[in-house]
Order: structure tokens, then sequence, then C-alpha cells
């Protein structure tokens, strides 16, 4: 199965649109509410506006979308408390996984693997392009933090994010 | 399957009369009664919010998260075992 941009998955959709009983984004279903909200309802949004690109695993076989990681640019900033001169520190240019989900049919299969270096491949480029010292991703729970854990990414205390250096990949 | 949620939550607020026969209104051209109509409506403004914080496209952290980030950013490379299986079952080159 190959990962496409979201676009692609969509023109592919329209062309069988009469085959089709659900759309393929309505019948995405990983099991956690707010990631199947965003690809039904905000990933062309966020595409359209480029502030996220999405990339879907299609299965075209089973019309089917098994799975979908979105990146965006973010910037990594130490929050400067007002009233305090400090020195100021350069922000960490970064690539950001906002969101990373595994339709449950196929969870078992490194599909979330999958994506996830497809993320990594995706963030060298950016690097040769416009120069990122790290990657981020939001988790949304322990579980997910587990995942990444096992991939090197370290937690930021007190918040949902997870970091690891470009020089690992 | 997305689970069907409890409504167990209350969200009680005061309004102006004004404010109150507006909304109704509006409620009734949409077809739904006003509670229906306030909660379609926040979310739909809810998720424009967050897509628009997500747009800010910048993490602010503290001094010792900030440190933290700096300090993994520096380190000499490190690759987990799982990490370098992944990368040679994933990558075709």
């Amino acid at each position: 199965m190959e990962i496409v941009k979201l676009n692609a998955s969509l023109e592919w959709e329209k062309s069988l649109s009469p085959q089709l009983t659900t759309g393929l984004r309505e019948s995405f279903d990983c099991g956690k509410p707010s990631l199947n909200s965003f690809l039904r309802q905000h990933a062309r949004q966020a595409d359209e506006q480029n502030t996220a690109r999405t990339f879907v695993i299609l299965d075209e076989k089973n019309k089917k979308i098994a799975g979908y990681v979105s990146l965006s640019n973010t910037s990594i900033e130490k929050q400067t408390v007002t009233g305090l001169l400090k020195t100021r520190v350069n922000p960490i240019p970064a690539l950001l996984i906002g969101r990373l989900a595994v339709d449950f049919n196929y969870q078992g299969q490194k599909l979330g693997e999958k994506l996830l270096v497809f993320a990594f491949d995706k963030a060298i480029e950016v690097n040769e392009i416009s120069a990122i010292q790290a990657i981020v991703v939001d988790t949304l729970d322990e579980s997910a933090e587990k995942f990444y854990e096992k991939y090197g990414f370290q937690k930021i205390q007190n918040t949902n994010k997870m970091i690891i250096s470009l020089k690992d990949l | 399957m997305e689970q069907r949620l409890n409504k167990d939550e209350v969200i009680n607020t005061r309004v102006d009369k004004e404010t109150k026969d507006f909304l109704k209104r509006a409620a009734q051209l949409a077809g739904l009664d006003l509670s229906a109509y306030i909660i379609a409506k926040a979310k739909e403004a809810a998720a424009d919010d967050i897509i628009k914080y997500d747009q800010a496209n910048k993490i602010l952290l503290s001094e010792d998260q900030f440190e933290f980030a700096q300090s993994v950013v520096d380190a000499p490379a490190k690759v987990t075992p799982k990490l370098k299986e992944a990368l040679i079952r994933h990558r075709r080159k």
C-alpha cells in the first residue's frame, strides 16, 4: 500500500464515487474520536490553507484509508517572562508530526511505523531545503508515548510533546 | 466505532433576553432546538480556533523544558535498535 498526498486520495475517491458507499475519510476509524475527526473534517482545510500536509496510506483494493500522518513546520521557543531581560536564545526549527493514526482494521501491520519512517524521510528532505534540527510529535496518551519512545523520542516534561534529534535518523 | 458519549456534563450560562431571542430565532431557522444549536455552533468555532492555534506553529516552553529540548538536539546521534530496524524495514534505498 502506497503513501500518497491527501489530495491524490480525494481525486481517486472522486473517480470511483458511485462504487463507494461511504467516503474514504468518513469510514476511517482508529478508535480515537479526535484523530478521526481531524481526517474527516479538518485535514483538507489545513492542506488548502497550507498549515499542515496530510499523507494517507491508501488501500486501493479495499477502498479504504489505512492510516494517515499530518506534518507541519514548527519552532521551539523559550517563553519569555515579561520583565526579565535575557539573552535571546535561538529557537529550534523542527518538523511537527501533529497527528498519526492507523485504522483499527489495519493495526498490527506496522503501518504506524511505516508512517513514522515516511515522516522521518520527509524531515530529511525538509532539512535539506530549509534546515530543521528536530522532529516533534504531539501525543494523545500514554500508549502513544510508549510507541514513540521505542524509536528514540524523549518526552518534554509537563507537555504532550516528544522530541527526537534529526541527527538520529 | 466512535462511541456514543454520555451527556452528563452541564454548561450553564446567563444571557440577556435580546441575545436569547436572537439565538432562538437562528436556531429555529436551522431547525434545531436552542441547546443543540448553540452546541453545534460552538463546536464549529472551537474547531476553527484549535486549527488557528495549530497555525501559530510555535511551541513555547519554559526555561527547563527548552534546555531539555536543546540538550536532545545537541546530543550526539544515537539510534535505538527499534529505530534501526524500522529504517531498514521501510526504506527502499
